[in-house]
């Protein structure tokens, strides 16, 4: 696929080393051309100089061929123009647009074939803190996906001492829970792929993905490990885009308190939100941290837009008492480094907003897609097209279709009643399948066949 | 199933530039709109909707793009023969210089399917498309296109 990318900023950038190794053909336009030829050095990318909104910046980055334009800068304005330019001159298949100003995103009249040509709007800092929320809802979770719609959700789960499964048989889940359905669709032990079978052993330490609907989550993670309790007492460092959103959506919810280092921007906090308690401090002060009651907090998040920061703030306030920590961190180098330790979660802001781009570049209906374990293992969610003469899946029983190797088949969810795969479930037109994939470079094949044959109108 | 009722010499494109599997669903939206009183981006839309769920290319050259459009009245035919062969993103990976372009109405249910087959039987015949691909301009694409082999006349 050809695909142009507007602004070689961070998430441009990831986005384009991201899709780069996919195969597509990427041009990258920036008015910045440092920062051009940065990106040129380690990536097999096409480059153009310029305003990225202007029609002939556009034409020379080869819009009229393009089939999607991702305008990603920092400029909400610079996107949407762009947006329309692409549309208006170029027929851009697809247009994806970045928003950070809470008034667009929340006017979504604004956006469609009569108003602006936007086809997808994403909004990075809505989807970091939307990610960390689904982290805070679910305690003892690392990561929790939606699929159709929140009806099924996929969670990942360290397995410890003290859950009734750990050293058993998965089969016995059954036994434990005769009335919760659910499946294990992967465990990573020591960062090595298992594709559990019913009698795979769950072992402590085993970071398990399982898949059920959204009211029988907390059942089934009660047998990977002791119940957490509900976090209450919620620090934030960092008052920036993602630490405001995330602290509104949070606020009635937990006692939240928010510490933000610059005085001015803790004005404009106080005046938005209610129930956060704002304050004037720096997190990477030991006394400030203490003052705040760091010792009682369930969990503490570092969402600075200074990685370094945010690592030591994290460990900071860990070793002063916070019972988990959370990092915000951009640069994926770090990521692998500090997850595990003493930082309970790293999140990686780019990654989250990769999956919800992916959803796009894919081919077939495919509704979500969700990267995970740092980008290498995927979930999806893809609508069955087609019937037994044009689909390779439809009319089939689970057990009876080719996948490949290291993928399976999660759940069903039909007209809005979820279906944990069994093998003996047999797909329909229209059913939303969610898979699990520990290797993402199986992608094409499970794009493949889900694809419609020629015959399909 | 007759040829003629679904190849006509107006929708017979010779020599096309493709450039791009886009810019191609864009050209051919247009020419086909300049014969049938359609909208070309109603009819590029469709196109590019089917595309998404798997390409209509067949391999060994061949694309067959088809899609309902809603205000077609009958089933449309255009034959376009490309200029230099473009990336399709087909089965076999192999670029494309031969497209079969294929529009019915909104609301049609079975008919289609035979012509689709038939079709695809048809450009499945190596000399056909040997001719087919030695044409030089549009009338030559149109004769070469109705010399239809017997042999598939009768599997259908």
């Amino acid at each position: 696929m050809k695909i142009i990318i507007l602004g070689a900023n961070k998430i441009g950038a990831s986005l384009a080393e991201n899709l780069e190794k996919e195969h597509n053909d990427i041009t990258v336009v920036d008015s910045d051309s440092n920062r051009l030829r940065e990106l040129k050095d380690r990536l097999d990318i096409g480059t153009t100089v310029g305003q990225p909104s202007f029609p002939d910046v556009l034409a020379n980055a080869g819009a009229q061929d393009a089939d999607m334009l991702i305008a990603v800068t920092d400029s909400d304005e610079t996107n949407l123009v762009a947006c329309q330019v692409a549309f208006s001159l170029f027929r851009t298949p697809k247009k994806i647009c970045r928003l950070r100003a809470n008034s667009y995103v929340n006017s979504p009249k604004l956006f469609g074939p009569e108003a602006i040509p936007v086809d997808v709007v994403i909004s990075p800092e809505e989807i970091a803190s939307h990610y960390i929320k689904s982290l805070l809802d679910l305690p003892g979770s690392l990561q929790v996906m939606d699929f159709a719609d929140g009806l099924v959700q996929l969670v990942a789960v360290r397995a410890e001492d003290g859950g009734p499964l750990v050293n058993q048989e998965i089969r016995t889940l059954r036994e434990h829970m005769p009335n919760v359905d659910t499946r294990v669709a992967a465990i990573f032990r020591r960062n090595r792929p298992i594709i559990p079978q019913g009698d795979t052993i769950i072992e402590r330490d085993d970071e398990v993905f399982f898949i059920a609907a959204k009211e029988n989550i907390r059942s089934v993670m009660s047998e990977m490990r002791k119940v957490d309790n509900p976090y209450k007492r919620i620090i934030i460092a960092g008052g920036g885009n993602i630490g405001e959103r995330l602290a509104s959506s949070i606020e009635k919810q937990y006692r939240t308190k928010l510490l933000e280092i610059s005085l001015d921007r803790c004005d404009v906090l106080s005046e938005t939100l209610n129930h956060t308690t704002v304050l004037h401090a720096d997190a990477s002060h030991r006394e400030a941290l203490l003052e705040e009651g760091i010792d009682s907090a369930d969990v503490f998040l570092a969402l600075t837009n200074n990685d370094e920061a945010n690592i030591m703030s994290s460990l900071l306030a860990k070793r002063l008492g916070a019972s988990r920590v959370m990092t915000l961190i951009a640069n994926p180098a770090y990521v692998d480094l500090v997850q595990g330790g003493e930082i309970d979660i790293a999140i990686s802001p780019q990654l989250a907003t990769i999956g919800s781009l992916l959803r796009h570049i894919r081919r077939g209906d495919i509704v979500n897609v969700h990267s995970l374990r740092r980008g290498a293992a995927e979930a999806i969610e893809v609508i069955a097209h087609g019937d037994k003469s044009t689909s390779k899946v439809v009319g089939k029983a689970i057990e009876n279709i080719d996948l490949p190797p290291g993928t399976t088949i999660g759940a069903i969810v039909r007209d809005n009643k979820v279906l944990i795969a069994h093998d003996n479930v047999i797909i329909e037109t229209d059913d939303h399948v969610i898979l699990f994939m520990v290797d993402k470079r199986k992608i094409s094949e499970v794009e493949t066949l889900f694809q419609v044959g020629f015959t399909f109108f | 199933m007759q040829l003629e009722s679904i190849i006509s010499p107006e929708l017979t494109f010779c020599n096309i530039e493709g450039v791009s599997k886009k810019r191609l669903l864009e050209t051919s939206a247009e020419l086909i709109a300049s014969k049938v009183d359609i909208n070309p981006d109603e009819i590029y839309e469709a196109l590019i909707a089917r595309e998404q769920l798997g390409s209509t290319g067949l391999g060994n050259g061949i694309a067959i793009p088809h899609c309902r459009v809603p205000k077609c009245e009958k089933t449309i035919g255009c034959l376009i023969k490309l200029a230099s062969p473009i990336d399709f993103d087909s089965i076999d990976q192999k670029p494309v210089d031969l497209l079969f372009f294929l529009l019915v109405p909104e609301n049609t249910i079975e008919g289609h399917l035979e012509v689709l087959r038939t079709l695809a039987e048809l450009f499945k015949n190596q000399s056909y498309c040997d001719n087919l691909r030695k044409s030089q301009n549009d009338p030559e694409l149109y004769a070469a296109a109705m010399q239809a082999p017997n042999s598939n006349k009768q599997t259908q």
